[in-house]
């Protein structure tokens, strides 16, 4: 028989996502009896990284969930949702089977529970789903047959290109399959070196559960063109680089210059006067800043649009300065195996701190007093709690206030090359426009790859609310997708999948219960300043008087009591 | 300021109360836990070792009780040198779950060990041999060899019997891996020769000296 959880705990929370895992820990670290729980069988909910055969399972329950074919291909396309589905909860192995368990394990448990005067079991059902419009392609021969014949024809064409690199034998899906070193992120994110989360991570003392690559190069797509060049970051790269002329060099040298003095005396302002309020664009024409160095600050080192306004801009600047030269040349870090890796390293030290774990696990009905929530039930067991904390897509629809949901488009890609000439990159890229779209470049030297493949993920707000059709174009620029155009240096493209996930702030977002508290699906950002901010409000609330995530101790610094040499203790 | 030659990390798995804890408590600081829970806040522990004249640093990874409900992070295995999987030889249910933990590692520790081309090294421990057993000997001896362990114990964190020994082994074991990696072969034959060298008592054995 499996053991059963405690009868109480100071904090129940549902769901492995990044924020609910740092407020778990959180509150874990100050002592707090914490439960946390998630239905799926793996840890980060959304934020978790796959194998590549556990993402292609995904892709296809969502696509079947959705109504789809068997094997998708480009014919299937969905409305975009902008209203929460109603579906099982998604990310279920077995959705069928769970449902049946939950109906049977509360009928047991409801003839079990304990009420007192005024409590009321309300039954949990699963959540909404937060995926739409996913569609994954194969580009790969053995799964489309018909193309061999195409790829034979340019094989001739093909062979220096293959000589060049280590794999000669050519990546099939099952073979893409076969492969175990996989880290593939559903929502991938860099750290600023100085950003939130390293600072976190560092002060927490959680940075020991995990090892970051530095992300070697930012590209720029040249306006007009699909060329990438390499943004030079560093003196070193300003010197060097052939798109700059000598003068747009000494003017790009001095900005980074004065960007630096920023960082060190906040409060200067010299050469930014009037422009405060203005456009960034402004300040950079009237800098006599040519069309390609604007192109460069405002899209790789502020990275804003040309109509933030100024003071916004330096906040970006700042950042970005300040970030750079801490580990490598660019000011971004990539996590070895995965963004994934994240809430896992706070789920270990909640752990380490006394915290209870279980997959595949989620409440199955709540213990309720006018608007309190007094205890839980999972399975057959009524377990008390002072607190409930989970994430949207574990939260009954029935008790969400409507809210206006935000759709992000995002696409990931597995290519056998690199989108510019490199063997193991790691890059940032990004494209302007009314809605810009982030390129994040990650290969095997990150671990998240087996050796020679790179994953490549995009992703922006919506604008047609189709996720393809916001980022196909995107993907010509950067991919081959037919085999006979070998010619054009673009890296063959193997796989892609594109999904919609829909986000929405929820703050507030359900006011039936006053101790339970709903946690924001991921937004469209860079970092994770959002999540923190976010898990750092929420534990405020929950222990307004309570230091959050204050620096765990290392092993050398623990004095363990109680111990002793002799014989007759009972282990058990 | 660090003078050790190697570091390896090392990492523990099995059912709860099989005595992980115990094992890594006993070797690291010489003395046997008599408080349940002691686990809190220690995440692992270092010990240093001298191998062939080579100084190692052992560095011992529990499981912060996330085995109760099988919910390990697959996280904790990553970049581990080496697995050891105990279970109870008191206990006949830790035994029987063995093959699923065998599973777990298969899936996780293959990835854990990424670019270095080796498989991690996977050790077998049968704890509290002090106690009556339910589990023969020879069972696990035979488990052991089926599963491709390379190397097979009975400890008893109790008694301080073969703590040290198995620890040593490891270091021993990883040590030469990592010289003949070094030298450009990596045979796992030798690698068990080294084994045979060292003194067998009566339960230990090693899964390739047969």
């Amino acid at each position: 028989m499996e053991p059963g959880f405690e009868d109480e705990y100071d904090l129940v929370v549902i769901g492995t996502g990044l924020t609910e895992s740092i407020v778990a820990t959180a509150c874990s670290r100050i002592g707090k009896k914490v439960l946390h729980l998630d239905p799926n069988d793996y840890y980060g909910d959304l934020w978790t990284s796959f194998t590549f055969p556990q993402l292609d399972d995904w892709a296809r329950r969502h696509v079947q969930l959705a109504g789809g074919k068997n094997l998708p291909d480009n014919g299937s396309q969905h409305q975009q949702q902008q209203q929460f589905q109603s579906q099982h909860n998604h990310d279920q192995n077995n959705p069928s089977e769970k449902v049946n368990n939950q109906t049977s394990n509360i009928g047991i448990s409801l003839s079990k529970v304990n009420l007192t005067a005024g409590e009321m079991v309300y039954p949990w059902e699963s959540g909404i789903n937060l995926i739409s419009n996913v569609e994954p392609v194969s580009y790969m021969i053995n799964e489309a047959p018909e193309k061999q014949d195409l790829d034979k024809a340019t094989e001739e064409e093909e062979e220096d290109v293959e000589e060049a690199d280590d794999e000669t034998e050519p990546w099939t899906f099952e073979k893409l399959s076969t492969e175990r070193n996989w880290g593939i992120d559903l929502v991938p994110r860099l750290l600023y070196s100085r950003g939130a989360m390293v600072n976190l991570l560092v002060s927490s003392n959680i940075c020991r559960y995990l090892s970051f690559r530095s992300i070697e190069r930012i590209l720029s797509c040249l306006p007009g063109t699909d060329e990438l060049m390499d943004v030079p970051c560093t003196r070193q790269d300003i010197f060097n680089d052939s798109y700059t002329s000598l003068i747009e060099k000494r003017v790009l040298m001095r900005f980074i210059q004065l960007c630096l003095e920023l960082e060190r005396r906040p409060d200067l302002i010299e050469g930014f006067e009037g422009f405060e309020e203005q456009p960034f664009i402004e300040y950079l024409r009237s800098k006599g800043f040519t069309p390609l160095l604007q192109h460069l600050v405002l899209n790789s080192i502020a990275m804003v649009d040309p109509t933030t306004p100024t003071q916004e801009a330096m906040e970006q600047l700042k950042r970005f300065v300040s970030s750079s030269g801490r580990f490598g040349n660019t000011p971004f870090l990539f996590p070895f195996y995965g963004c994934g890796e994240i809430p896992q390293a706070f789920c270990r030290l909640c752990a380490v701190f006394g915290g209870t774990y279980c997959l595949k696990r989620t409440i199955d009905g709540v213990v309720a007093k006018d608007d309190v929530i007094n205890s839980i039930i999972v399975g057959s067991q009524q377990i008390k709690c002072q607190n409930l904390v989970c994430s949207l897509s574990n939260v009954p629809k029935s008790l969400l206030v409507p809210r206006q949901v935000t759709n992000i488009s995002r696409a990931i890609f597995i290519s056998s090359g690199s989108v510019k000439d490199s063997q193991c990159a790691g890059s940032l890229l990004r494209f302007p426009g009314p809605f810009p779209i982030l390129v994040v470049e990650s290969s095997w030297a990150s671990l998240i790859a087996p050796k020679g493949i790179f994953v490549i993920y995009a992703w922006c707000d919506s604008f047609t609310g189709n996720a393809k059709e916001d980022l196909l174009p995107i993907a010509r620029k950067l991919f081959n997708f037919e085999s006979g155009d070998e010619m054009n240096g673009k890296p063959k493209l193997l796989w892609s999948c594109f999904y919609n996930q829909a986000t929405v702030d929820c703050s507030s977002i359900t006011d039936k219960y006053q101790n339970l508290y709903v946690t924001s699906p991921p937004v469209n950002e860079l970092d994770y300043d959002v999540a923190i901010e976010e898990a750092k409000s929420i534990f405020d609330t929950l222990l307004p008087d309570e230091e959050f995530l204050p620096r765990a101790p290392d092993h050398d610094e623990i004095v363990i009591e109680g111990t002793q040499t002799n014989q007759e203790i009972d282990l058990d | 300021m660090e003078d050790y030659k190697y570091l390896f990390k090392i990492v523990l798995i099995g059912n709860a109360g099989v005595g992980k804890t115990c094992l890594v408590r006993r070797f690291a600081q010489g003395v046997f836990p008599n408080v349940q829970g002691a686990t809190i806040g220690v995440d692992f522990m270092i010990k240093s070792l001298m191998v062939n004249d080579v100084k190692v640093k052992l560095q011992i990874w529990d499981t912060a009780g996330q085995e109760r409900f099988r919910s390990i992070t697959q996280s904790y295995y990553r970049s581990a040198h080496c697995l050891i999987l105990v279970y109870d030889v008191f206990s006949q249910c830790s035994f029987d779950s063995l093959p699923q933990w065998c599973r777990d590692i298969d899936q996780y520790a293959g990835a854990a060990i990424a670019g270095n081309g080796r498989n991690v090294l996977k050790v077998l421990v049968g704890n509290k041999c002090d106690k009556d057993r339910e589990v023969p000997l020879h069972i696990a001896e035979q488990f052991a060899h089926n599963n491709n362990f390379d190397l097979f114990m009975e400890t008893s964190a109790l008694e301080a019997e073969n703590v040290e020994k198995l620890f040593r082994e490891i270091a021993e074991i990883l040590v030469s891996r990592n010289q003949e990696s070094n030298g450009g072969t990596m045979s796992r034959s030798i690698t068990s020769n080294s084994f045979n060298q060292s003194s067998k008592p009566s339960n230990c054995f090693n899964c390739f000296s047969n």
